[in-house]
This record gives structure tokens, sequence and C-alpha cells, in this order.
């Protein structure tokens, strides 16, 4: 099972696209924040510093891309075989590629959270305090910052599951991680969207999209009265669905001839 | 089998309601190459995907004595494979995708560049996938197969998109690895390298296998003839005939040999009626005559 591991990183540390995306993260980051000092007289710089000046959606697009990639180009370059002829099961090989996605991603939010933290010091527009509380919120900012940014992940692995589970049918890498990509911004739109729905049915406030809503739900106080959601309730619907995903993407990949 | 190191026995396989397999059963002795012959659709590929649980199948297959399973099977370890197209990844070099599959011993970069070497693929090693050749790529796709110096090798045309030279290079690396104890599991088209080198045959057909066999029985099985060439083609014929022989073919003028027949005896029976000879070669039934006569025996049983 190390050895799978092993060798998905291996692939992916070889792979240029590995880096020119950690590269894109700084730039994005670091650009949003200067865009940021520049528009000082209109913007508050301390919600765009929470919210890592976008980079969590830069990262997801990123991250939806690679997952989507990292089966379907084995199928593509025809090397599942390959994998699937060692002495490990299908299940181990899956299990192999969600940790190394699972790394890369933290990689990928470990460097965007360095990002935001150097440009607090860089533009004269982020000169606030990090102990002031966050405005409409009982917290302070530095918390609300690792919260959301915590919460992002999550959400965030709430779609790599149904990624996962998705591209076990597809057989090109480009095919996947387009669908992929365009998937996710039509389901943030009908995220959105849902809450009206769960208005009328109150059932509804389960479903998968409304709980994409925690990373805004926990700066903005009063959304609970919309998604008819708690913080913890929320946290606990996106663990619960990440897994069932995740489950049904290992149960077909388990079956799959090659 | 006790000295088996591949067996399969019962091995049914279907596409939905398509049977392709049916009830197929054969032995890989330790040391043997083992050529697997048929047509076109016959079922060769599909047996090689079954042995290495790459589809569901019924029946039992035992690899080193250890029944294999779907998603149970430990024993690949010990088995190398290029089945259809080699799986490469065009980003990585050749030596990356070797290092990638190579077993992280002491030996690893030994191993390496020993089935590099052998395989002629040292110059163009560093070189993205992505640049490589279809010869190429295939030499690199059997350079992963034996990089483990696996005991069992199952290899679907290996010699597929390669030159004489490469061909050359792959027969006497498998020649090599065959003394040494691998046991070669080979599918080809190619019917006249298997024969050089496989001891073993065993012939498939719509699914069935329809002779386990060993090479030499083959070649023993094959009819021999008699090739004379002589610018009195008529006349020698005749000659030949009258005195009994089996004349097959005027141009060039061909004798079947059967057992009692001398061949110093029929060009006596020529010379004496003053037939100049130019030319005598021996010409012996092969595995591709062997073959196409199993498929025509097949066709007039169906018929």
């Amino acid at each position: 099972m190390l050895r799978l591991y092993r060798q998905e990183m291996f692939k992916l540390l070889r792979h240029r696209g590995t880096y020119f995306c950690l590269v894109l993260v700084i730039l994005q980051n670091i650009g949003c924040a200067w865009l940021s000092d520049l528009y000082r007289q209109t913007t508050r710089t301390s919600d765009l510093w929470v919210a890592n000046f976008a980079s969590p959606w830069l990262i997801t697009v990123i991250m939806i891309a690679a997952t989507a990639t990292t089966i379907a180009s084995e199928v593509e370059f025809n090397t599942l075989k390959d994998l699937v002829t060692q002495a490990y099961s299908r299940e181990q090989v899956l299990i192999s590629k969600w940790l190394t996605m699972l790394t890369y991603s933290v990689v990928l939010y470990a460097v965007m959270l360095g990002t935001t933290f150097i440009n607090k010091f860089m533009w004269p527009s982020n000169q606030f305090a990090v102990t002031a509380s966050f405005p409409g919120t009982p917290s302070l900012i530095w918390q609300v910052w690792l919260a959301s940014t915590a919460a992002n992940f999550m959400t965030m692995w709430l779609l790599l599951s149904v990624v996962f589970l998705l591209a076990v049918k597809f057989k090109r890498g480009v095919t996947a991680a387009s669908v992929g990509v365009v998937g996710y911004v039509i389901l943030l739109g009908l995220s959105r969207m849902t809450t009206q729905a769960v208005d009328k049915w109150e059932f509804l406030k389960w479903n998968p999209l409304n709980l994409l809503n925690y990373p805004v739900q926990l700066i903005t106080i009063w959304l609970p009265k919309v998604t008819h959601l708690t913080n913890n309730q929320m946290f606990i619907g996106n663990l619960g669905y990440i897994l069932v995903f995740l489950g049904l993407g290992l149960y077909f990949f388990g079956k799959r001839e090659v | 089998m006790e000295n088996s190191v591949l067996s399969v026995r019962h091995l049914t396989k279907a596409y939905g309601h398509r049977q392709v397999l049916h009830n197929v059963n054969f032995d890989c002795q330790r040391g043997h190459v083992v050529g697997l012959v048929g047509a076109n659709g016959a079922g060769k590929t599909t047996i090689m995907k079954a042995v290495l649980n790459l589809v569901k199948f019924q029946g039992v297959v035992t690899i080193n004595g250890q029944r294999v399973g779907f998603n149970h099977h430990r024993e690949l370890t010990h088995v190398g494979s290029l089945v259809e197209a080699p799986g490469l990844y065009p980003y990585l070099t050749g030596r990356a995708n070797l290092e990638l599959f190579a077993d992280a011993t002491a030996t690893q970069a030994q191993r390496i560049q020993e089935v590099s070497r052998a395989l002629e693929i040292e110059t163009v090693l560093d070189c993205d996938v992505k640049t490589y050749s279809v010869g190429l790529k295939q030499k690199l796709g059997i350079a992963l197969a034996l990089v483990n110096q696996p005991s069992l090798v199952i290899l679907d045309e290996p010699m597929k998109g390669l030159d004489p030279q490469a061909t050359k290079a792959l027969r006497e690396l498998i020649v090599k690895r065959q003394a040494a104890g691998t046991t070669f599991l080979i599918s080809s088209h190619i019917l006249d390298e298997l024969q050089r080198i496989a001891e073993d045959l065993v012939v498939i057909n719509q699914g069935r296998v329809i002779c386990n066999t060993s090479m030499r029985e083959v070649l023993a099985q094959n009819q021999h003839f008699l090739v004379i060439k002589t610018l009195q083609e008529d006349q020698a014929v005749s000659i030949l005939r009258i005195a009994g022989y089996r004349v097959v073919a005027r141009h060039p003028l061909r004798v079947k040999l059967r057992g009692k027949d001398v061949v110093a005896q029929i060009l006596r029976t020529l010379t004496d009626h003053n037939i100049m000879i130019d030319d005598v070669r021996h010409e012996d039934g092969d595995l591709e005559q062997f073959f196409l006569h199993m498929l025509d025996q097949q066709e007039a049983q169906h018929a």
C-alpha cells in the first residue's frame, strides 16, 4: 500500500503541472491582495484576507482537474493495467490516489495560508489586527480565517469525493477535468438557488448542494436561517456525504474490469 | 501439476451474453516458453487478462500454486506482463517509467540497466516517452514486464512494431531468461518467431483449446518435402510418378517424403533417366502449416 502511495506521489511530483499550479496559487493570492490594496477605499481588506483572497476557489478548480485526471489518464495512457496487475487490490489502488490528492490539497492549502499570511505584512491596507473581532461575528479575525479555511477545505473534498466517483466512468483526462470544472461552476450556482427550495421543503436542507454553503455560513451569522442547518450539522453533513461518495467510488472501482 | 508455474482450469468468460472462453485448461511448466496461438478474436488476450485478473472470470487460475482472484492476487508480484498496448506515462522519461514499477531494492538501477541494454533502449532512456516511436514504446513495455525478473512473464504480441534487429534482441533475451528459469506465456501472430522460441503450444479457436502439445510434436507431425530444381520438370514428374513417388507440385518440383522414401534413391531415379539436377533442398512443414491445418480440421468438423 505504501508502495502504491509512493508511486502516485512519484507521478505527481514528476508532472510539471503540479508546480505550475503551486506558482499559480501564489501569484493569484498576491495579485488579489495587490488589487485589494489598490481599491482599499471600496473593499474591506480583512474580509478578503479571511477569505484567503479567493484562492480556495482556484484550488478547488485545480483539485477537481487533478482528481479527474488522476483516474481518467490511467485509462487514457493504458496504465491502469500496470497498477492493478501489481499485488494490490483495486480498492488499494484507489485509496492510494485519495491519499495522494489529500497530500496535494494539503500542500496547496498550506501554500495558500502561508501566502495569505505574508500578504498581511506586504500591503499597507492589510495592517489590521488579527486579534480584533471579525465584523458581524463573535469570533476574532484569525479564528474566522482558520475556521473558514477549514470549512472551504471540507466542502472542496465534498466535491472531490463526487469527482472520484464520476471519474471512474471517464476515459480521457482532459474530458474528465473539463466536465469536473464546468460541473463545479454549475453546482456553485445551484447551491445558492436551493436555499429557496429548502424554505419550502425542510428535508431538502440535507442535500449536498446546501452543504456547500458551509464556509460562507461561518462568516455570515444570519445564514443558518436560510440553510436551516447549524454549523455542527453542516460539518457532520459534509463529512457524511464525503464518506458516502468515496465509499461508492470505491465500490464501483473495485468491480472495474480493465 | 507439481512443476507448473501457471495452471488454468475450467476458465470461462462471457462479455454480456457473448461467451468468449469455454472451459479453457492448460499449464505452463517452470522454465518453459509456451506459445498461445489463435486467430484474431479467438480469446488469447482474454485468457491473458483473466490470468492477470484484469477481467472477472469463472474457473481456477493458480500461479506458483496459489489461487488468484479478481481482487486477491498477491502472487502477481511474481508476474510481469505486456497485454495489448504498453501502458506508459508519456510525461515521464523511459527511465522514470521503469523506476516507477521496478522493485526498490539495491539492484534496481542494475536491473534497469540490464534490461534496457538487452532491448537496446539505453540511449533513449532519459527522453520523455511522448517522443518515442511505436517500436520504442513496445520495447519499453517489454522492459517493464521483465525489469523485476519475475518467474512468469506474459507477453501479448511482443514482436508487434519491432524491427528485425529488435525482434532478434528480444528473442535472445527471452532465451536467456528462460535458461535462468523464467516461464513465458507468449501470444503472437508471427508464427515463425514463436516456432523458434516456444517449447509448448496451446492453440485456441473460438474460445476453446483445440490443441495443447509440445513444439517438438507439432514439427514431428508435419510433412517433409524434397524440392528439386531442374529444367526438365515435366519429364522428371512423369519419371518420379512411375517410380511410385508422390509429387505434390510441379513448379518447383516438390516430392512429399514418406517414411519409406530415401532421398538418394529419388535423386538416382532421376539421374538414371538423364535428368540434370540444378539444386536440391529439404522443406519441412512449420508451425504456420500446423496451425492452418488445425483450423481447417475444426472448420471441417463444424461443417
